[in-house]
């Protein structure tokens, strides 16, 4: 690939300099720079596809350095794509890179082979477990290549890691059929989550179906510079949906309790050509993809919770929680206000806003494992923002955020529980009073 | 550039406050003024006034160009980078140091972004007044270089106006602290003088500014016209009748149908050929009476739907979109350029037509939107700036522009900054001995014109004052 | 003297030429009409290496450290008038000799408000007035001085004449040099034209007094007020320790808002005897004068504002003396009818809290004893002299030593 095609260049010209950006972003906000801001990062794409800069190192490196949070995105208000952008630019720098042989191989073992199988997904979350109950991780962590090892979230055991069901009911009177994304890490790592998740649709009178041969999206991949990787993923994801249907045909709504994937999934459009038939299909599967808040907010199916919850037993002290917006939410599925309105029907609760809460906790897909000292220089503030809130549980929508805050919270000693909406609803129509402490820990 | 001069500055600020990487530097080779670039040879990051008085101190021996820089949103190049020299950004030193509610002043370090210093004191129910449309991304440093303006500076005045003390450190790296807030100093107002001298005179490292209390109804109108003509005529008259309001601003169509395509969509009217947007801020009986007197004047002239913003939320969606304006523009061009000309407040429709006229002329869309009230006058003129024709169309009509609004008694620049982007123009507006004069108090400060050369003053005043000078030296009993 | 006084005479007439006592020395002084005339006598200052001063009606002549010894003044009350009032954009242009008080009636004829409000306006000239830096009654309503300057046009040293800003409300181009000159008290330059911003002219105007047994009290009171939505032109209490203090406040504005606001001051403080119209102005206007002529002028930051004022009931305790003081809350201004003998226990004190500090009235060895710049660094005092040795390569002008021209 030559320096031209490395850079959707049209793109870049929608920027005309004007710096909006700067202080939404999390690495500018970090470093001062300007070649780790939006601005210089695409003023850095334009000048290779013009010619004037060779994409040397420095040049892949305020890629990587980049959490593609997207923030940039919703302060820009000459509407340049900086997520496509990005994703294109890292991929077109993944064909060119040489690297390691290590880092290489171990790349495409884990793009290639883990996250597209289901059996090594298991697997790999098996022997993870079991290094961790005896005390192997800690000893390999000491070692400087395995240091994100020791931040690794603890694996809950096999009971807690079960698969989805390929079909749950709906309570009461059925409203309709819902496709469920249940994803490749989500089980390992959030079982319960996506427990929640089909629990609470039931209880709003959804059957869900889960396609038991789908296992990854693909939105790690195209995030990180492997098209080709997210392509073959997304066109085996519209495949497996496709025949999830209602019963007078309709394909049903898609539902997906993870934000980054949401985003990835209503995106899918982007990674094929638009001469391939594989836009269009992807264009239609996208109008398919809801996120879980979003759906589950949507008018009927919110009142249908809130006659629910109205006579929950409430609890005399208010618990106080605050959402924390996951950026693919927010910046890239423009959803905000539905979390919050969710969040306000719980009993007992008191929702406090917390600042900056539409900024990037550092958690950002894999960027999290690759480079752990910048994600938890990203989540410091944030940590103490938080803090001020005096929340006692931070809420949010995908799993990537609720892994980086519960590493953080740990780490700066904070007595707050982190939780994903789906839990918080589930807990309340089971329970009714949101408990502070996680009943699952 | 001398690999010594890096390995001394490393030393002052250390790996992070030093980039020497030719790619990483091609980054700051603009600020705003997108279509002028040099990249720098050094960029510089210091910490705080120590760090940067004494990376000051060390470049003295050097003898090389220095250009201060804050976020880099100024639109008028004054943080282009000069040939050969060093760029020094503010942009690590963002502590907002004390707000003193009591005393209504804040101490904030100049990369402080004047959004979050307003966010900083509202806790307080205390504010920032001057609000330039970059207030998201600019920083209290550039604010203070460029005495920045912005649509509440119609009441509050610019930034020169909330500037109570500084810290500075001049090229030779003597740190001048005048962080002490003050209205009136005692012996010369040097706080005065350096506010809008863009970055000639030294680097402000330290800003103490005055905060004023939030105001308790704040009522924002949006005036619909069918004219631009209309709409510069009943603002004319406002001025005339002397109403009080804190923000009179204009948006043509062009400029409201890039915000409605934009992320800002904020409900401005597509139908309308112009809309004017009010506020009027103060007590609910000041703001019921200001309302009063506005709302006849408005409908004398035409404005044919006089819409209130009442919830807080729609307000702050109408201001966005105003201050993203700009940026919204660039989805109906791959660039743009803005000029920024002053002009007196019983002249506004003869002289938004004349630049209109200027850019039609030349075949070059332009988009009105600006603070009328100030009767500061911001044409947006978009081209492509890979078409060298356009752009020196682009630059022919901005000279005109400014030509006829000096003609109409008006002045070049009103919140931007001549930076290299009106330095000629300087010529037009300002005598031989009134540029001298300038010269004269630039080399009190800087004997050798090393603090952003080429900017403001024409090189040419500067170099003649200093042999005009010279004979008339101490001859004295 | 008698020989400046000759030279004087043959360059521009023996009717141009009259005497002012300035700092306690008799100074021949030069009528100037034009601006020619500025830059002839300018010129034949340079031709003699005299120094020279300008002046004004010599309103605040007395007021600060004194200057150097100039060899003549140059007066500008005869280069007097408007020369540009651009009512509808609220803007007014006039020559440095303009009486205050005949600015502030143009401006009322057209239904602009004149600021600042200074003591003695009938006499005191716009140039002395941007020259001295003084803000007037009026400042807290409407800012300070230097915010309404607009540009400026002065005669330098060399006796080239040079602007610096415009006559535009809002412009940022080239250095704010009328800044500079702004207070700079006739060390930098001669001003010669100035452009100030006007502002609305109040519908209506009243002045509200009550008196209060103590200081304390009437502070309390000031303080209700200011933190309350009205916006008064002026809030001050006068009065002397042990006395009775008065609370002064004057209210402009629309008929309809001074209505609500006259209420809101009732429910803050009660009772009050109220003017309006000619009689409120009037009370403000002797409050203004009379202050004008106290001895010592201090400010400092609202929250100073109390051990600023402990400091100078200390001084009193030990002089058994209580002088009568103009304090104003809003701006954090004070003024005491100080005698001579404690002035340097006044300004010690005061500037001892932080507040800056200018004495007026007394003879030169008082004023000339203290420096008000004593606190400053001496980089900053540099720097002041280096712009006034800019500006002025050749000490032309006799200025002040706390200007930096040392």
């Amino acid at each position: 690939m030559d320096d031209a095609t490395l850079v959707d260049y049209a793109k870049t010209l929608d920027c005309i300099h004007c710096g909006l950006c700067l202080n939404a972003c999390p690495t500018y906000k970090l470093t001062g720079a300007e070649p780790s801001s939006p601005r210089g990062r695409v003023h850095l794409m334009r000048s290779v596809a013009e010619g004037t800069l060779q994409p040397d190192s420095e040049f892949a490196e305020e890629m990587d350095f980049c959490l593609l949070c997207r923030a940039c995105e919703s302060a820009c208000p000459s509407g340049v794509q900086f997520g496509v952008l990005m994703e294109h630019t890292r991929a077109g720098l993944q064909t060119e890179r040489r690297g390691s042989f290590f880092a290489r191989a171990a790349r495409w073992i884990g793009f290639r082979v883990i996250l597209p199988s289901r059996f090594a997904l298991r697997l790999v979350a098996f022997v993870g477990r079991s290094a961790q109950r005896t005390g192997l991780t800690r000893f390999v962590s000491r070692f400087g290549f395995a240091r994100a090892l020791r931040d690794a979230p603890t694996i809950p055991p096999s009971a807690k890691r079960a698969l989805l069901q390929p079909m749950t009911p709906a309570r009461g009177e059925p409203r309709g059929v819902v496709g469920v994304l249940q994803g490749c890490m989500m089980p390992e790592l959030f079982g319960r989550v996506n427990r929640a998740t089909v629990a609470v649709l039931a209880e709003a009178g959804f059957e869900s179906r889960v396609p038991s041969a789908h296992v990854c999206c693909g939105s790690l991949h195209a995030h990180n510079g492997d098209r080709e990787g997210a392509r073959f993923l997304a066109q085996k994801t519209i495949v497996c949906f496709e025949d999830i249907v209602d019963a007078s045909g309709h394909p049903s709504p898609i539902v997906v309790n993870s934000a980054g994937c949401g985003a990835h999934m209503k995106d899918y459009a982007h990674l094929f050509d638009a001469d391939d038939p594989w836009h269009e299909r992807a264009h239609r599967f996208a109008e398919r993809v809801v996120d879980f808040s979003e759906f589950v907010a949507l008018p009927r199916t919110r009142a249908a919770l809130e006659r629910r919850l109205r006579d929950r037993p409430s609890r005399a002290q208010a618990v106080r929680v605050t959402w924390d917006d996951p950026c693919h939410l927010c910046h890239a599925q423009k959803i905000r206000s539905e979390p919050r309105a969710l969040l306000d029907l719980l009993p007992g609760i008191e929702r406090v806003e917390m600042r900056d809460s539409e900024g990037c906790c550092g958690s950002a897909g894999i960027y999290s494992l690759l480079r752990p000292d910048d994600a938890a220089a990203v989540l410091e503030p944030k940590l103490q923002e938080l803090s001020d809130t005096r929340a006692a549980i931070l809420v949010t929508g995908n799993p990537g955020c609720q892994l980086q805050w519960s590493a953080g919270v740990k780490r700066a000693g904070l007595n707050v529980r982190v939780a994903h909406i789906a839990e918080l609803l589930d807990e309340a129509l089971q329970h009714g009073p949101i408990d502070p402490a996680d009943r699952n820990a | 550039m001398e690999p010594k001069i890096a390995d001394g500055l490393r030393a002052i600020v250390g790996d992070r406050g030093l980039t020497t990487n030719a790619t990483r530097r091609a980054t700051y080779e603009s600020d705003g003024l997108a279509h002028v670039r040099q990249v720098p040879d050094l960029v510089l990051m210091p910490r705080d006034t120590r760090e940067t008085a004494a990376a000051l101190r060390f470049l003295k021996e050097w003898n090389v160009p220095i250009v201060p820089r804050g976020a880099g949103t100024g639109l008028s190049g004054g943080a282009t980078p000069v040939a050969g020299g060093v760029l020094i950004s503010t942009a690590r030193m963002r502590d907002v140091i004390e707000v003193d509610s009591v005393n209504r002043f804040a101490r904030v370090q100049a990369g402080v972004v004047n959004v979050d210093l307003t966010h900083a004191c509202a806790d307080h129910g205390l504010f920032y007044a001057p609000d330039p449309s970059s207030q998201k991304a600019c920083t209290i440093g550039g604010n203070v270089a460029e005495n920045s303006g912005g649509p509440h500076c119609f009441k509050y005045g610019s930034t020169t106006q909330h500037v109570l003390g500084l810290v500075f450190v001049t090229i030779d790296g003597e740190i001048i602290d005048l962080a002490e807030p003050c209205v009136d100093p005692l012996g010369l107002d040097l706080v005065g003088v350096f506010v809008g001298s863009e970055g000639l005179l030294g680097i402000a490292t330290e800003v103490t500014v005055r905060l004023l209390p939030v105001p308790p109804v704040v009522e924002t109108l949006l005036a619909i016209f069918d004219d631009l003509d209309s709409a510069c005529d009943s603002v004319t008259d406002m001025i005339a009748a002397r109403l009080e309001m804190s923000a009179i601003e204009i948006l043509d169509k062009h400029t409201i149908d890039a915000i409605e395509a934009s992320v800002l969509a904020a409900g401005y009217p597509q139908n309308a050929q112009a809309v004017l947007l009010l506020e009027c801020e103060g007590s609910d009986v000041e703001v019921a009476a200001a309302l009063r007197d506005i709302e006849p004047i408005l409908a004398r002239h035409g404005a044919y739907d006089i819409r209130r913003a009442r919830a807080a939320d729609e307000r702050a969606r109408l201001w966005a979109g105003r201050k993203g304006a700009y940026g919204a523009m660039g989805r109906i061009a791959p660039d743009l350029y803005v000029t920024d000309a002053v002009v007196p407040r019983t002249r506004l429709r003869e002289l938004v037509r004349a630049t209109t006229d200027i850019c039609e002329k030349r075949g070059l869309k332009v988009a009105n939107v600006f603070h009328a009230g100030d009767g500061n006058l911001h044409p947006n003129i978009c081209y492509d700036r890979r078409d060298k024709d356009e752009l020196a169309r682009v630059l022919d009509a901005g000279d005109e522009i400014m030509r006829v609004c000096l003609a109409a008694g008006g002045s070049l620049t009103g919140e931007h900054g001549v930076g290299l982007e009106k330095i000629e123009g300087m010529e037009w507006l300002f005598s031989h001995d009134d540029l001298a004069a300038m010269c004269r108090v630039r080399e009190a400060f800087d004997p050798k014109r090393r603090m952003n050369p080429g900017k403001l003053l024409p090189m040419r005043a500067c170099m003649e004052t200093r042999s005009a000078v010279r004979p008339n030296e101490p001859r004295n009993g | 003297m008698g020989e400046t006084r000759d030279v004087l005479e043959s360059e521009i007439g023996a009717r141009a030429v009259g005497t002012a006592v300035i700092d306690e020395r008799e100074v021949p002084v030069a009528f100037a009409n034009s601006e020619a005339d500025v830059v002839r006598l300018l010129t034949l200052a340079a031709s003699r290496n005299w120094r020279v001063t300008p002046i004004g009606s010599g309103t605040k002549i007395d007021r600060g450290v004194p200057r150097e010894k100039p060899r003549f003044a140059i007066s500008l009350r005869g280069y007097s008038g408007v020369t540009a009032y651009e009512r509808g954009d609220g803007t007014l242009t006039a020559r440095a000799g303009s009486t205050m008080a005949a600015l502030a009636q143009v401006a009322r004829s057209g239904g602009n408000h004149l600021t600042p409000d200074v003591a003695r306006a009938a006499h005191a000239t716009l140039g002395g007035t941007i020259a001295s830096g003084i803000s007037g009654i009026d400042r807290l309503r409407y800012g300070p001085l230097r915010n309404h300057v607009l540009g400026l046009r002065v005669a330098l040293g060399d006796g080239s004449v040079v602007k610096s800003g415009g006559k535009l409300v809002k412009n940022v181009t080239g250095f704010d040099l009328h800044r500079l000159y702004t207070g700079s008290r006739g060390s930098l330059c001669v001003i010669l034209e100035a452009s100030l911003r006007l502002f609305n002219l109040p519908e209506r105007e009243i002045a509200l007094q009550t008196v209060f047994f103590g200081r304390a009290a009437a502070l309390a009171s000031a303080r209700v007020v200011l933190a309350s939505q009205v916006k008064p032109t002026c809030v001050a209490i006068t009065g002397a320790l042990d006395s009775a203090w008065t609370l002064s406040i004057a209210l402009a504005g629309r008929a309809d808002v001074l209505v609500w606001e006259e209420g809101l001051v009732r429910d803050a403080i009660g009772t009050f005897d109220r003017f309006e119209g000619e009689l409120a102005r009037a009370k403000i206007e002797e409050l203004r004068d009379r202050e004008a002529e106290a001895s010592v002028h201090a400010a400092c930051l609202p929250g100073g504002l109390e051990s600023a004022l402990a400091r100078v009931d200390e001084i009193s305790a030990h002089d058994d003396h209580a002088p009568h003081m103009f304090i104003h809350p809003g701006i954090a201004s004070l003024a005491v009818e100080a005698t001579e003998p404690t002035l340097p226990a006044h300004a010690a004190a005061l500037t001892a809290a932080r507040a800056r500090v200018e004495l007026a009235h007394a003879s030169v060895s008082t004023r000339g004893a203290f420096d008000p710049l004593a606190g400053v660094a001496p980089p900053v005092r540099r720097l002041m002299t280096d712009v006034t040795r800019a500006l002025d390569p050749v000490r032309r002008f006799a200025g002040p030593r706390a200007m930096g021209a040392v």
